[in-house]
């Protein structure tokens, strides 16, 4: 099996006959994107008439996106004064007018487009959900000599993205070992193998995306991708984040195998959601790829190593593999990311934007914390809403800090409580000017700002005294050791300065003997 | 009396103090003080148990007799004088600890307001740590403060009725005690006592109170205080000096004295080596050198002195009246003077601080056994600067002295003649004679020096008159060939005989002589004595006449010593 692109797509019309059209419309062979022909008309230096296309049947695009195929020879207007308009038109005849580009989005040629019916259109109204006519109109600033057409459309449709499956274990594919890549779609979309529908494209080596791609079957087919690539989200004005994004599904016969490697998905106008939530997933990993400006999206799957989510609302972690990652300027005001105590994060860094949260914990129970860091966020626990930890679980959050991980600050929501242990080792090493151990040395540890005392114990055999310290952060201390008792070799004391940090406090203190004391 | 131990110590965490609180009290015998090393060790076992890991450790040792107090932590004056063998500084108390004079006391405060809250013009600076009293309205406070007080301030203290008024501002900065012992051999038991700058260390006299017992001292003496070095040397131009001091008085058993002087500046563990001995011409009991008030020094000097030893005139800084008193006696009284507790001023310095004249310590060699002079062998040498006069005859040669410029300077050797076996009436003359057994006088002893008129006053000589002449006496002018005069003289200096009389005649240098006979007097009793400076060995020829007796004539040398002629006087049974 190679690479298999399923569209989630239906065609609305080919532009290959002027069937079906209102007014009547002539068609063109030349400027033709795909197929036979194209429909075409003259639009000079003014705004066209709105050509509409009646369709078989009412649809209900709810959900959907509608995709058009659009050109103009010479110069649209500008998208604020609608170069290039999508129409659709319900049973009612009801007509919605979306502009949906212009001279300053599209540089010319032919050109996808794209809306979601839900969104509020440019002028009219229409249901979304009983759509009969679909159509375009187009406004220029240029004219043309004669009765020459300028202005062109060809094939539309709608539907809810690509689907991309493959072998289980892909030979054939653009990505790496063969594997399935970003070009393989692109290909089969807009590249050298083209279906006009618009969901993926390419300039300058950077993969455009719109709607949905999603990777994978919830039946029994295989996915095997692997790429290293700059992926965008085109910036449409009237796409949704419920129709744009990326989702890993799986099955239980075949394998889904999606690994974004050294990557970047980004997004600049249209937030787009990601779904790696199924349990089914065999692998869906981003190592060392940066993710910007998703929507509100469960990455309750997959592995996240190295990983970067830039400026993404709120993330569902579930139980997905987050070692390494960081996540930063997060929009969201309750936190970026939804915990729960199946997490499986480690070494994950939280940067804040100023404000909002880094994590949101809605449930009570125990946590752990595993070489979290926090930056830029509250210091002190409160309710300013940049706190680290947010527990709106309405009961007691206990927080165990582990491996060296900053001590978070919290906000309680309405009835909620947290506890915060982070439990680092503070250990001294007493030895003699020979290197050897120290037993039985008292060894002490103060807090520099308060002289409350952190440790005091005799040395074990080993030399060794410790002690554990919950970590909230970086805290001077003071320590002590002392070994002077009668009958035994008396030393010099000694004192010192250090500071525990998030892995703890470790030093190692030689001893004088004291030759002077009787 | 029990020997100071560690438990003798209360360690108090919240005043961060060490205080001796034992039972007892100064003078401290030396084998009862406790070592510093000691406390040190206590300390240290102390402090490195479980529950004291909480506190700084208070002491630190840099070497077996240099300790420091550390961490801000408090020792007092009265726990100080409880130890020996090493010494302490402390460190951090610059800024934390306010050391304050206090005058204008009503009410003192007492070791019970120890640890309460100090005011400054009513506003809490601190607790207090020690308390001394001065006398009766002064005090000394020590204030764990980081304020200064300033000067005037009205200091009271919470929970008491103590009070007082900041005399100067108070000082703050760290201490340093330094450790001070003494080797060598002490007659007895004497007590030492110490002077710094004016504060003199002793158990008797004015100053502060010393706290070791007699005998060889170790001790730690405040040598720094609130970061001012004190003490001086006695040459001045340094501080961190002291001077230790054995002048004790002990009747039927004198001691020749020591002291010496040690820079303490340094710290740490200074050695003062003492030897005293018996002192067999100081036996006297000292009330009855107390008595002796008519030997009288003078200090208003310099007093220009001929002690007669030909060199005129010399500066000395002090003048001492011996008051006719044997010198034996006189050198008692100059050592009752500057013995320990005497605190009568020598110039401007205390009698028992006395070392050499005041403003030349450093210049002038110290006598230390006695700061005046000593006494051997029936001599008195005295020190440098000091003139004595009127001593009794006897002691006339029995005495040495040094001059301001430090010559030695010796009185002269008497020589005196005696001439016995003569009976009142008897003409005596003693006169140099031109050679040994010549019984020719030596007329030409001087040549009359230029032409001396008719009723002078006065006979010039050609030569310098030497010292063994006659104070006062006869001067026979030899009018050569024509006639001899017999004039009285009253002195003379260098070339001049000054007379009693004017010359009857004329006198022409060189033909004319004159010479000076040793005696030229009629005797009224049996022996005519004349007491003379030695100079050198003189050939004498002398006579003795009377009538009725036959005339006695002899030839003599005058000798070290003098010499005796003893005449015979034979009837002259042919004279009617």
């Amino acid at each position: 099996m190679t690479v298999l692109i399923t569209p989630n797509m239906t065609e609305l019309y080919d532009g290959d006959t002027i069937t079906g059209w209102l007014p009547a419309v002539s068609t063109n062979s030349v400027d033709k994107l795909e197929g036979s022909d194209c429909i075409a008309d003259q639009v000079k230096n003014t705004t066209g008439a709105v050509f509409l296309f009646t369709l078989p049947g009412s649809i209900d695009m709810t959900d959907n996106f509608v995709v058009m195929t659009m050109k103009v020879n010479g110069v649209a207007d500008t998208i604020a004064l609608g170069g290039y308009r999508i129409v659709l038109e319900d049973s009612g005849t009801s007509q919605a007018v979306w502009y949906v580009g212009g001279n300053d989005t599209h540089p010319g040629g032919w050109g996808y487009f794209a809306v979601d019916p839900s969104t509020s259109p440019t002028s009219g109204s229409v249901d979304y959900t009983d759509i009969t006519k679909v159509g375009v109109q187009f406004k220029t600033l240029t004219s043309v000599v004669g009765t020459a057409d300028n202005c062109f459309w060809d094939i539309a449709h709608y539907g809810t993205g690509l689907t991309v499956t493959s072998a289980a274990s892909e030979t054939t594919g653009s990505g790496a070992g063969g594997a399935t890549g970003w070009e393989d779609i692109f290909d089969y979309d807009t590249g050298t193998n083209p279906h006009y529908y618009g969901i993926v494209q390419k300039l300058n080596d950077v993969y455009f995306l719109r709607g949905k791609v999603v990777f994978g079957s919830t039946s029994t087919l295989s996915i095997d991708f692997e790429d290293t690539a700059l992926v965008g989200y085109l910036p449409d004005t009237f796409m949704t984040d419920a129709v744009t994004g990326i989702d890993v599904v799986g099955n239980a016969t075949g394998s889904t195998n999606v690994i974004a490697r050294n990557s970047v998905i980004f997004s600049t106008l249209r937030k787009f959601e990601l779904d790696i939530s199924d349990t089914d997933i065999t692998t869906a990993a981003f190592p060392s790829s940066t993710v910007q400006r998703t929507a509100v999206s469960t990455i309750s799957e997959g592995q996240y190593i190295g990983s970067a989510f830039d400026t993404c609302e709120q993330l569902t972690v579930g139980s997905g593999i987050f070692t390494g990652s960081v996540i930063r300027n997060s929009p969201s005001t309750i936190g970026a990311i939804l915990l729960t105590n199946l997490h499986n994060m480690s070494e994950q860094a939280f940067i804040s934007a100023g404000t909002g949260h880094a994590i949101l914990i809605t449930a009570s129970g125990n946590y752990t914390f595993d070489a979290f860091s926090f930056d830029d966020y509250a210091t002190v626990n409160g309710s300013t809403g940049n706190e680290c930890l947010y527990n709106n679980s309405g009961g007691l959050v206990t927080v165990a800090i582990v491996n060296g991980g900053d001590t978070p600050t919290y906000r309680n929501g309405a009835s909620a409580s947290t506890v915060v242990n982070n439990a680092v080792n503070l250990t001294l090493h007493v030895i003699d000017a020979a290197g050897s151990n120290i037993e039985n040395a008292q060894a002490a540890i103060y807090k520099t700002s308060d002289d409350s005392e952190l440790m005091n114990e005799d040395t074990l055999s080993t030399g060794i005294a410790t002690e554990t310290f919950n970590f909230v952060s970086d805290t001077p201390v003071y320590w002590r050791v002392r070994k002077s008792s009668t009958g035994d070799t008396r030393y010099f004391p000694r004192t010192g300065t250090g500071t525990i940090t998030s892995v703890g406090f470790s030093a190692t203190i030689t001893l004088a003997e004291d030759t002077i004391i009787q | 009396m029990a020997a100071i131990d560690v438990n003798d110590f209360t360690i108090n965490y919240v005043d961060k103090a060490i205080r001796y609180t034992g039972a007892e009290t100064a003078p401290h015998p030396l084998a009862d003080m406790l070592s510093v090393n000691a406390l040190y060790s206590y300390v240290m076992d102390t402090f490195d148990e479980l529950g004291q890991m909480d506190d700084t450790v208070p002491m630190s040792a840099q070497t077996p007799t240099d300790y420091s107090l550390i961490n801000e932590w408090f020792i007092d004056e009265n726990s100080i004088q409880t130890l020996k063998g090493g010494a302490i500084q402390t460190i951090g108390w610059l800024d934390k600890v306010q050391i304050m004079a206090l005058d204008g006391i009503t009410t003192h405060a007492s070791t019970s307001d120890i640890g309460k809250t100090v005011n400054d013009d009513a506003s809490p600076i601190g607790e207090l740590l020690f308390v001394e009293e001065i006398d009766a309205d002064e005090a000394k406070w020590w204030i764990r403060s980081t304020t200064t007080i300033g000067d005037g301030s009205t200091m009271t203290i919470d929970g008491s009725s103590a009070d007082g008024d900041a005399n100067n501002a108070s000082e703050s900065g760290n201490n340093l005690w330094a450790n001070l012992y003494t080797l060598g051999t002490l007659y007895g038991t004497p007590t030492l006592y110490g002077t710094r700058d004016d504060i003199r260390l002793s158990q008797s006299g004015t100053g502060t109170p010393a706290w070791w017992d007699t005998g060889h001292i170790d001790v730690l003496i405040l040598i720094k205080e609130a970061g001012t070095e004190l003490g001086d040397n006695l040459a001045g131009g340094d501080t961190g000096w002291i001077q230790i001091f054995e002048r004790d008085w002990t009747d039927a058993d004198g001691t020749l004295w020591d002291w010496f002087e040690v820079d303490l500046g340094p710290g740490g563990r200074q050695a003062v080596p003492l030897a005293t001995f018996a002192d067999l011409n100081n036996l006297t009991a000292e009330a009855t050198v107390a008595g002796w008030t008519d030997v009288v020094i003078s200090v208003a000097g310099p007093y220009p002195e001929d002690i007669g030893d030909g060199a005129g005139d010399q500066n000395y800084d002090y003048s001492i009246n011996c008051g006719t008193r044997p010198l034996d006696e006189v050198y008692e009284r100059l050592k009752y003077v500057v013995r320990d507790g005497e605190v009568t001023l020598i110039d401007t310095v205390e009698g028992q601080q006395y070392t050499v004249v005041v403003g030349e310590e450093g210049t002038y060699a110290p006598i230390k056994a006695a700061p005046f002079g000593s006494f051997a062998g029936g001599t008195f040498f005295g020190a440098r600067g000091i003139w004595i006069y009127n001593m009794a005859g006897a002691d006339a040669e029995n005495y040495q002295l040094i001059d301001s410029a430090g010559t030695t300077r010796n009185p002269p050797t008497q020589a005196p003649i005696t001439v016995g076996g003569v009976v009142a009436g008897d003409r005596v003359l003693v006169a140099l004679s031109e050679g040994a057994a010549s019984t020719v006088i030596d007329k030409s002893q001087y040549t009359v020096s230029g032409t001396i008129s008719s009723a002078s006053d006065y006979i010039d000589v050609t030569i310098p008159i030497p010292n063994d002449t006659p104070a006062s006496g006869f001067i026979r002018v030899v009018d050569v060939g024509v006639s001899e005069e017999r004039y009285t003289y009253s002195g003379y200096a260098d070339h001049t005989f000054g007379l009693n009389t004017t010359t009857s005649k004329e006198y022409a240098g060189p033909t004319d002589t004159a010479y000076v006979p040793y005696v030229d007097n009629e005797s009224i009793s049996t022996s005519i004595i004349q007491s003379l400076i030695y100079v050198t060995n003189r050939t004498l020829v002398a006579r003795v006449r009377k009538y009725g007796i036959l005339p006695f004539e002899t030839t003599a040398t005058l000798v070290t010593g003098g010499v005796t002629i003893t005449a015979i006087r034979t009837d002259d049974t042919i004279v009617s």
